[in-house]
């Protein structure tokens, strides 16, 4: 039992981690049709952040506040991973409306530089970041234990998702997005600023892979290539769940954590994730447009 | 048409830039192309003038550019101090640096644009097995040599490439030596994916089974694995005593910090790794991992007049914060070495160096302690360290073989590894 | 002649780049090349073998496929495992000994003999290819959905390949091999390099001729019609699912002739060849080079690596990484058509309205003085 239980938490908690880095993929893949393949890069951003901010606080604060640098680094890396998202916006993605594959391929470009500008900034070498001591360890009940990080991290998915939804569902500027995404120039002619929709809507889905940064950076390696450990396992959770439906990408992270951590139970890893991947892709022979899908009469999208 | 001509000109120059510089490349390929990066000057050739071209070839992009680059500083330090103490034969060492971009089939391109293009005397380079595997053929085919600085997984020795990091025995069989001492007798062998942790943990087992020991768990964990949890419930399931650990450089970063979110320290779960260096330390931290024990010939802590000059000059050149390890430092042993045997032979000539290494007398005082290339397989007698991290993020040895060690990359002195028959085929 | 250029540019360019790569070798027995350029030349026509196999299905059938690296190491693996034999007399290789294994495994079987191993090149890629393509494409996956789902095989064979170690010895792949023809390496060899490198070059020639035989027909123009308008295509009555098939079918065994190729002059095959990195360089090759034409193809192939080669040494190896990522960015961005495109359409574009200026402005002043 004690065993079902860790192993259900285990699954849980990789699924929120997968989930976390792919709301901000949801968002601009699902609702601007935009392929960011520099994703994982923003993840990476986020964790850098994470480490800038515990060597400043390490410098400048007093030992006893220096926990704090944690819930300090969470706005800093969004914040970052916003700004660089708009800029990228502006400057690159603009262009790329309606050409999704070029997006796509325009954007691995994109992800070349940053991570080559890691190395150059921070060095070849990983950096550390050590867990603020209110989220080391864990608590034991019964036998298992549950490590205060990941339950942190899924506080973390439930707030990301909670805000991502009040924005997209019950703001103004929410209802501007909804509109300029399902129908752009009739959105235009009712005087919506679409390309400032634009350009917020992809600096957020950017933030939020910065806040991801932010949860991985506890949990492994920061270095220029941790993006690339990512990014996969998002892209299949957001085509898995559907394109356009936060709910999608919630059950699409679920599946596909839960699957990879109950296989990997009985094989070994490199077999799971092989696993895991033909199982979606099979399922996708079923529903091509992910578990659900938003109707519309329209033959090309 | 006028709004876009700035933009179009700007990328018209991008583009036109680009295909100059193949233009360029292609004319220069024969002859220097890549000058070293210190601004140094690039020489034709070996022969001639007052240098010698050596070559680099570690993987500077990629996902083993993490551990590489330290390695090549160390190549770099041992260089400058070469030059400045006058050379080698006379000459000045001029270093050529190629790329492997973590890529076996690009390490084997430019370890053959190195060897057979730029003409270099010598190469130092390559990190993994699977790079070293690549570029053996190249050398052995040129009759190039190469000098590969990490230690690995034994089962191999070629006449043209002088491996200065640890054999099997000289890394692997004396810790597990230790451990089955200290009274181990439940191991669990967790490893990555590569040939590495899977040839050590074949050994391991052999030596663990005859020694009446008991190998209660067997696990590989992804390349890129970010998620150690279902690996981790498997060793619970297991409850081994010690745990054997070959993961590599990002792997173990999420490992230990996930085992340090389960409350887990090397008191319940003591660990015995192959791959943790100071590197490596500081980016899991050692507040995660002291008390942990890690199996190398040389480490910062070393207490030897050799090391301390290693240490100050290394941290001197690349910065306070770097750390040495037993990689960097047996990197820096491969350029010393290289120089012994060039002025035993008395030239740069690849045949005249083989014959002197084969003579078995190539050694130098190396901040490890003195170290000697064996004639017969070209791996060096080394001695070995047992150690322990402590919470400065430095290891410190626990136990040191009385002498140095032979190396034996096939085990072929040790019944039990005979017996298990893990030598490979002819 | 202009209008020779302008029609037979393409075949003039690639004839003009055969011609070159076939004097290197002469230049190389003249002293004036280093082996290790002409052996390296003989990669970059492999490479550019997979770039025309890449833009068939991208540039003409508008597929984007994130996973031809797989293929390519499938041909690489399905010839390696030939030349393994061949050096080990038929008998297991070390890494299987390692793994515990005794005798050969039967899928090692067929790669006993030439003629059998040759064929396996093809069928084995255009069999997985065919299966995969078959599913896809007939449940309409199209789009980035196709992109993103071939990435992700590629990311599950590359573990398969890995986990599979006894039999394709894991990441460190298949190597200390020979070429196909026996070793070409050193000057004892050169006879049997320059053979290895005028086959290379005459698969290479081969395949060029193919694609632009199948692009010049109404199959090519259908190919067209499917990447402009799919849905058109499936009312004006042709079974698109079928087609697109076809062409991934045959780009896949395309990239495993390839593989083929490049194994012989590489001396080893890893699984490096399947990541999605590796595939999705072989999209810049043609990106850059210009989509939908096939001499772009085959062009940016040569340029990319040829920088590639001649850059990522030394100090320049961090800014080689900007360069090719912002070269990347801005073809893409700016220069739909690469290299070729601006060639074409871009630059006498650019030189006309130039001429139009001038000729206004002369016009202009020209209306001055008479006033």
């Amino acid at each position: 039992m004690a065993q079902f239980i860790s192993t259900l938490f285990n699954g849980l908690s990789l699924s929120s981690i997968i989930l976390l880095t792919s709301i901000g993929l949801a968002v601009t893949f699902g609702l601007m049709r935009v392929i960011n393949m520099a994703h994982g890069e923003f993840v990476m951003i986020g964790a850098y952040m994470t480490y800038v901010t515990q060597q400043i606080f390490a410098a400048v604060f007093p030992e006893s506040v220096r926990d704090i640098y944690y819930i300090v680094s969470i706005p800093v890396a969004f914040g970052t991973a916003f700004l660089l998202g708009s800029l990228l916006e502006r400057f690159v993605i603009q262009r790329l409306y309606g050409r999704e594959i070029d997006s796509l391929l325009a954007t691995w470009g994109i992800s070349l530089i940053l991570q080559q500008a890691a190395r150059s900034i921070f060095g070849t070498q990983g950096v550390n970041v050590t867990a603020p001591s209110f989220l080391q360890g864990g608590v034991t009940v019964g036998g298992c234990t549950f490590s205060y990080n990941r339950i942190f991290i899924m506080f973390m998915v439930l707030l990301c998702l909670f805000i991502v939804w009040i924005i997209m569902y019950k703001s103004n500027f929410g209802k501007q997005m909804r509109a300029v995404m399902q129908n752009r120039p009739m959105a235009q002619c009712m005087g919506i600023n679409s390309r400032k929709v634009d350009n917020i809507t992809f600096a957020l889905g950017s933030g939020l892979a910065g806040i991801a940064g932010c949860s991985v950076a506890l949990l492994g390696s920061i270095d220029s290539t941790v993006g690339q450990s990512y990014i996969v396992n998002s892209f299949m959770a957001v085509v898995l769940g559907g394109v356009g439906k936060l709910a999608g990408t919630v059950l699409g992270s679920t599946i596909i954590g839960s699957a990879s951590i109950f296989t990997e139970n009985y094989t070994s890893s490199t077999i799971a994730k092989a696993i895991v991947l033909l199982i979606v892709i099979v399922f996708l022979q079923k529903r091509p447009q992910g578990l659900f899908v938003i109707k519309s009469r329209s033959l090309d999208e | 048409m006028k709004k876009v001509s700035l933009r179009k000109i700007a990328a018209l120059a991008a583009s036109m830039a680009m295909f100059a510089m193949t233009l360029a490349g292609c004319g220069s390929t024969a002859s220097d192309s890549g000058a070293s990066s210190d601004g140094t000057t690039s020489a034709a050739a070996a022969s001639g003038d007052d240098t010698v071209k050596v070559g680099l070839l570690h993987s500077l992009t990629g996902s083993m550019a993490i551990s590489e680059k330290a390695v090549r500083d160390a190549e770099v330090l041992a260089i400058d101090e070469i030059n400045s103490a006058g050379g080698v034969l006379g000459k000045q060492i001029v270093y050529v640096e190629e790329d492997g971009a973590s890529e076996p089939s690009t390490f084997a391109t430019k370890a053959e644009k190195l060897v057979d293009s730029e003409k270099v005397a010598t190469v130092f380079g390559c990190w993994t097995s699977s790079s070293r595997k690549a570029v053996k053929p190249v050398f052995e085919d040129y009759n190039a040599l190469l000098w590969y600085p990490v230690q690995y997984e034994g089962m191999e020795q070629s006449p043209n490439i002088v491996y200065t990091g640890a054999a099997p025995n000289q890394q692997i069989v004396p810790a597990i030596e230790y451990l089955l001492d200290k009274g181990y007798k439940k191991f669990f062998l967790l490893g990555s994916d590569y040939v590495f942790p899977r040839t050590a943990n074949m050994i391991i087992t052999a030596q663990v089974q005859a020694a009446g020991g008991e190998v209660v768990g067997e696990e590989y964990a992804d390349m890129d694995q970010t998620d150690f949890a279902a690996i981790i419930s498997k060793i619970e399931a297991a409850q081994p005593e010690i745990i054997i650990n070959t993961l590599n450089g990002t792997g173990n970063v999420s490992f230990f910090k996930q085992m340090a979110e389960k409350n887990y320290t090397s008191a319940e779960y003591p660990t015995m790794s192959f791959s943790i260096a100071e590197e490596e330390v500081a980016t899991i931290g050692a507040d995660i991992l002291k008390g942990h024990m890690v199996s190398w010939n040389y480490y910062e802590t070393t207490d030897t007049p050799e090391n301390k000059a290693f240490v100050e000059a290394y941290k001197a050149k690349f910065g306070e914060s770097r750390v040495t390890s037993d990689p960097a430092e047996a990197a820096y042993d491969a350029v010393y070495l290289w120089k012994a045997a060039c002025e035993k032979a008395g030239s740069f000539d690849v045949d005249a160096v083989r014959e002197a290494i084969a003579g078995g007398d190539i050694s130098f005082n190396a901040p490890e302690g003195t170290v000697t290339i064996n004639g017969t397989n070209q791996h060096l007698t080394k001695p070995v360290r047992i150690g322990e991290i402590r919470d400065d993020g430095l290891i410190y040895e626990v136990y040191s073989t009385p002498t140095a060690v032979d190396p034996d990359p096939y085990l072929t002195t040790y019944d039990w590894a005979v017996e298990a028959g893990i030598q490979p085929i002819e | 002649m202009n209008k020779l250029i302008k029609k037979q540019g393409s075949n003039i360019c690639f004839g003009v780049i055969a011609v070159v790569l076939a004097v290197m070798p002469l230049l190389y027995s003249a002293g004036l090349m280093n082996s290790s350029t002409v052996l390296f030349l003989g990669k970059c026509t492999a490479f550019a073998i997979a770039a025309m196999g890449i833009d068939l299905i991208w540039g003409y059938t508008g597929i984007l496929s994130l996973g031809h690296g797989l293929y390519f190491a499938l041909g690489g693996y399905a010839m390696a495992m030939y030349l393994k034999l061949q050096s080990t007399g038929g008998k297991i290789t070390d890494f299987m000994h390692t793994g515990g294994l005794t005798e050969l495994p039967l899928a090692w079987k067929p790669f006993l003999n030439l003629p059998l191993s040759l064929i396996m090149v093809i069928v084995v890629p255009a069999a997985v290819s065919g299966v995969i393509g078959y599913f896809i494409f007939k449940s309409r996956v199209k789009g980035v959905y196709f992109s993103i789902i071939s990435q992700a095989l590629t990311w599950a064979a590359y573990s398969i390949f890995i986990a599979l170690s006894p039999y394709t010895n894991g990441n460190v792949g298949i190597t200390e091999i020979k070429s196909i023809f026996g070793s070409i390496k050193g000057e004892s060899n050169k006879s049997r390099m320059f053979l290895l490198f005028y086959v290379a070059l005459a698969v290479m020639i081969g395949v060029y001729a193919l694609c632009k035989f199948l692009v010049g027909r109404k199959f090519g123009k259908l190919l067209i019609a499917i990447r402009d308008g799919e849905n058109r295509t499936y009312f004006s009555g042709y079974k698109v699912s079928s087609y697109k098939t076809f062409v991934y079918v045959l780009s896949a065994v395309i990239a495993a002739v390839a593989g083929a190729v490049f194994v012989n002059f590489n001396g080893s095959i890893t699984p490096s060849q399947m990541t999605i990195s590796y595939s999705i360089t072989m999209v810049i090759w043609v990106a850059i080079g210009g989509r939908g034409t096939i001499i772009g193809a085959v062009i940016g192939a040569f340029l990319i690596n040829l920088c590639e080669y001649n850059l990522s040494s030394g100090a320049m190896v961090e800014i080689w990484q900007y360069i090719i990522g912002a070269v990347f960015c801005i073809t893409i961005l700016f220069f739909k058509g690469g290299i070729v495109g601006f060639v074409k359409d871009q630059l006498p574009e650019m030189i006309a309205s130039r001429k139009n200026k001038k000729a206004k402005t002369e016009k202009a002043s020209a209306e001055k003085v008479k006033a």
